[in-house]
C-alpha cells in the first residue's frame, strides 16, 4: 500500500523548501522528494556534515542565504516528511510516483504535485571537451567550495555564464593558477548589467568582491575569446582558444595555447523538467534562456489536473526568484487543497509583484547580456563529439538531418542522446543544431521521456515486483 | 587545499584493487580527483571522468561494490568500498 500525501513536492532547493515551509504552515500532509543527502538543491548546497568549515562566512553570501532558508525548512518543515537520497524514478497512474532509496523501491500517492526539479548547465562544446579534466563551471564550483578541492594547480575558466567569474573567482581564492579567463560575451557587454544590479545590492557587492580577487590576482582575462581546441591523451593538457569571426573561423593572431590541468566552461543554465515531460505536462520553448519550461496558467498548474512547477525546472530566474515561486506554488496549492480561501493566495500574489517584477527583469537582462549567442557549436570541427555517452560526432547528427530527421525524436537514429545521460547534456546541443538548419522549434521538440527517468539496476524492480505479488498473494 | 575544512575522518577505498585514501562524508569523485585519477571509464579507448559532477551526466559512472553504472559525483565513500573502472566499446548505429 502506497503511503499518501496531501502535496508531494520533488526537488529541495529553494522552490521545493519555500513550497514546503507555506504547506506546512497550512497544516497540509506534505513529503519532499531530493537526492541530494541534505536540502538545499544545487545553489544552496552545503558542504558534508562529516566535515567542519573553520570560518563559514568565506563561503559567501550564497551559502549564508541558503542556511537561513533551510533552518526555516527544517524548523517548519518538521512536520513533513523528507525523503532525501531518494530519487523519483517515474510517475504512473493514479497520482502515484515510485522511488528509490539506496536498494528500495517505493510507491508513494499524491493529491498535488509539485514539481521543483532544477537546472543544469548548457555543455560548451568543442573538439576535445570529453577529456577527463574538462568539467562544468558548476562541477568545478562544487568541488572547490563545497568539497575543498582543487582539482589540480593551473585553471582555464571559459564560457557564457552568470557562474563564469564567480568560479574564476573561488578558485583564485583556494590557491589555485587561473591561466585565463575566457569569456565568450565581450566585457564591455558586462557594463548593461550594473542599472539593474543597483536593485540588487548582495549581488552587486559579490560581483565586485569577485572582480577584485580576480584583478588583484592579476588573471589575465580574454574577452570575446572561445575555447577553439584541447588535448591530451587520458586527460586534459593543452587548451587553445581564439576569437571567432563570422564564419566560426579563427581571426589572425588571436590564438592562443595555455597548457593546464583543468579547464572549466558551460554556456548558461538551462531548466531540467524531466518529470514534468514525462508525466504529460504542456512545456513552450523559451527562445530567450533557449531551453524548453513547463507552461502553467494560472500561475503555477500546470496542463495536467493536480501537477504545478515553480523554480528553474520551470522558469529560468536563479535563487530569489525561485523561492518566491516556491512560496506562490506552495500557497496556490493550499489554496486548492482548500487549506486557505482564495482572497488570502491573491493577496500574497500583489503583496509581492513588485519585488518579483524587479527579480523578473533582472534574469532577463541577464540572459540577454549573458547569451552564448546563437549556432555556436555549428562552427565547430564534424569530429567534435556531441553526445558524450554514445560518442555521435556533430558530422553525425548532420548527415541524420540530411537524412530526414527533423525531430528530437528521429534524430536518435544517430544514437544521439540514447546513452546513460538520457539526453540530459546534448539535448540542447542537438535542438540548436537541427534549428540552425532552419526547422520550427515546434516541430523540433524535445527528446520524449520514459520510466525510468533515472537508470536504476533491473535487479530492484525484480526484488520489488516479487515482494509485490508476495503482499498481493 | 587544507586551509579552512577539517574533514571526516580518513578511510581506505580501492580503486582497481590499488588503496586510495579518503575522508568520511566525501564523495568518491572528490576522492579520486584528490588522487590524481581522472578516469572513471572509456569507450573505444576514450577516456571519460568527472565533468558535471552533480549527477547529470553520468560520465563519472564507475563500477562500485559490483554495480555497474554508479555515479561517483553523487556516492560517498564507504571504508573499504571497491570501485572499478568500466570499459566499453560502442555498438555502431544503424541508421
Amino acid at each position: 500500500m502506497a503511503d499518501a500525501f496531501e502535496a508531494v513536492i520533488v526537488g529541495m532547493g529553494p522552490a521545493g523548501m519555500a513550497a514546503a515551509i507555506e504547506l506546512c504552515r497550512r497544516g497540509a500532509h506534505v513529503a519532499v522528494v531530493d537526492e541530494n543527502p541534505q536540502p538545499g538543491g544545487q545553489v544552496y548546497r552545503r558542504f558534508a556534515q562529516e566535515f567542519t568549515a573553520e570560518d563559514e562566512t568565506s563561503l559567501g553570501v550564497n551559502y549564508a542565504k541558503g542556511k537561513k532558508l533551510i533552518e526555516e525548512f527544517w524548523k517548519v518543515g518538521k512536520q513533513c516528511v523528507v525523503l532525501n537520497d531518494t530519487h523519483v524514478w517515474g510517475g504512473f497512474a493514479d497520482n502515484q510516483l515510485a522511488l528509490r532509496h539506496a536498494d528500495k523501491i517505493a510507491l508513494i500517492k499524491y493529491k498535488k504535485l509539485l514539481l521543483a526539479e532544477g537546472a543544469s548547465e548548457r555543455p560548451s562544446v568543442f573538439p576535445g571537451w570529453t577529456l577527463p579534466g574538462v568539467m562544468t563551471l558548476g562541477g568545478l564550483q562544487k568541488l572547490v567550495s563545497r568539497e575543498f578541492l582543487l582539482p589540480g594547480k593551473r585553471f582555464l575558466i571559459a564560457g557564457a555564464s552568470p557562474l563564469l567569474i564567480p568560479v574564476a573567482a573561488e578558485v583564485l581564492k583556494a590557491g589555485g593558477e587561473v591561466a585565463g579567463i575566457c569569456t565568450v560575451v565581450p566585457l564591455g557587454r558586462y557594463l548593461n548589467l550594473f542599472p539593474k544590479l543597483v536593485f540588487q545590492r548582495e549581488i552587486l557587492f559579490e560581483a565586485i568582491r569577485h572582480a577584485f580577487e580576480i584583478v588583484r590576482r592579476n588573471a589575465p582575462v580574454f574577452s570575446g575569446y572561445t575555447v577553439v581546441s584541447c588535448a591530451g591523451e587520458k586527460r586534459i593538457r593543452k587548451a587553445g582558444i581564439a576569437k571567432l569571426d563570422a564564419n566560426g573561423r579563427i581571426a589572425g593572431g588571436s590564438m592562443r595555447t595555455f597548457e593546464i590541468d583543468i579547464l572549466a566552461a558551460s554556456n548558461g543554465i538551462i531548466t531540467m523538467s524531466r518529470l514534468g515531460r514525462q508525466l504529460g505536462c504542456r512545456h513552450e520553448y523559451d527562445s530567450e534562456g533557449l531551453c524548453w519550461q513547463v507552461k502553467t496558467a494560472p500561475f503555477f498548474r500546470s496542463s495536467q489536473a493536480d501537477i504545478y512547477a515553480a523554480g528553474d525546472s520551470h522558469v529560468i530566474g536563479g535563487r530569489d526568484l525561485a523561492e518566491w515561486n516556491g512560496r506562490m506554488a506552495g500557497l496556490e496549492i493550499a489554496k486548492d487543497l482548500g487549506r486557505i480561501p482564495a482572497d488570502e493566495f491573491n493577496r500574497r500574489l500583489s503583496d509581492n509583484a513588485g519585488r518579483r517584477e524587479r527579480l523578473r527583469r533582472y534574469v532577463s537582462t541577464l540572459q540577454r547580456v549573458l547569451s552564448p549567442g546563437a549556432n555556436q557549436i555549428g562552427r565547430q570541427d564534424l569530429n567534435t563529439i556531441v553526445c558524450r555517452c554514445e560518442q555521435v560526432t556533430l558530422g553525425d547528427v548532420l548527415s541524420g538531418i540530411e537524412k530526414g530527421c527533423r525531430t528530437m525524436h528521429e534524430i536518435k537514429r544517430t544514437r544521439v542522446g540514447m546513452g546513460l545521460c538520457q539526453g540530459r547534456v546534448c539535448e540542447s546541443i542537438v535542438t540548436e543544431i537541427i534549428l540552425g538548419k532552419g526547422i520550427p522549434i515546434e516541430e523540433i521538440g524535445y527528446f520524449g521521456i520514459r520510466q525510468p527517468i533515472a537508470p536504476i539496476p533491473i535487479a530492484l524492480l525484480e526484488r520489488y515486483a516479487a515482494q509485490d505479488a508476495r503482499e498481493s498473494a | 587545499m587544507d586551509q579552512g575544512v577539517i574533514r571526516g575522518r580518513a578511510l581506505t577505498i580501492h580503486v582497481d584493487g590499488i588503496p586510495v585514501r579518503a575522508y568520511q562524508g566525501q564523495t568518491i569523485a572528490a576522492a579520486l580527483l584528490s588522487e590524481g585519477i581522472f578516469t572513471s571509464r572509456t569507450i573505444n579507448q576514450q577516456h571519460l571522468g568527472v565533468y558535471c559532477n552533480m549527477g547529470i551526466c553520468h560520465s563519472c559512472a564507475m563500477t562500485v561494490d559490483g554495480i555497474a553504472n554508479v555515479r561517483i559525483c553523487k556516492t560517498l565513500v564507504s571504508d573499504g568500498c571497491q570501485v572499478e573502472t568500466q570499459r566499453f566499446s560502442k555498438v555502431e548505429a544503424n541508421g
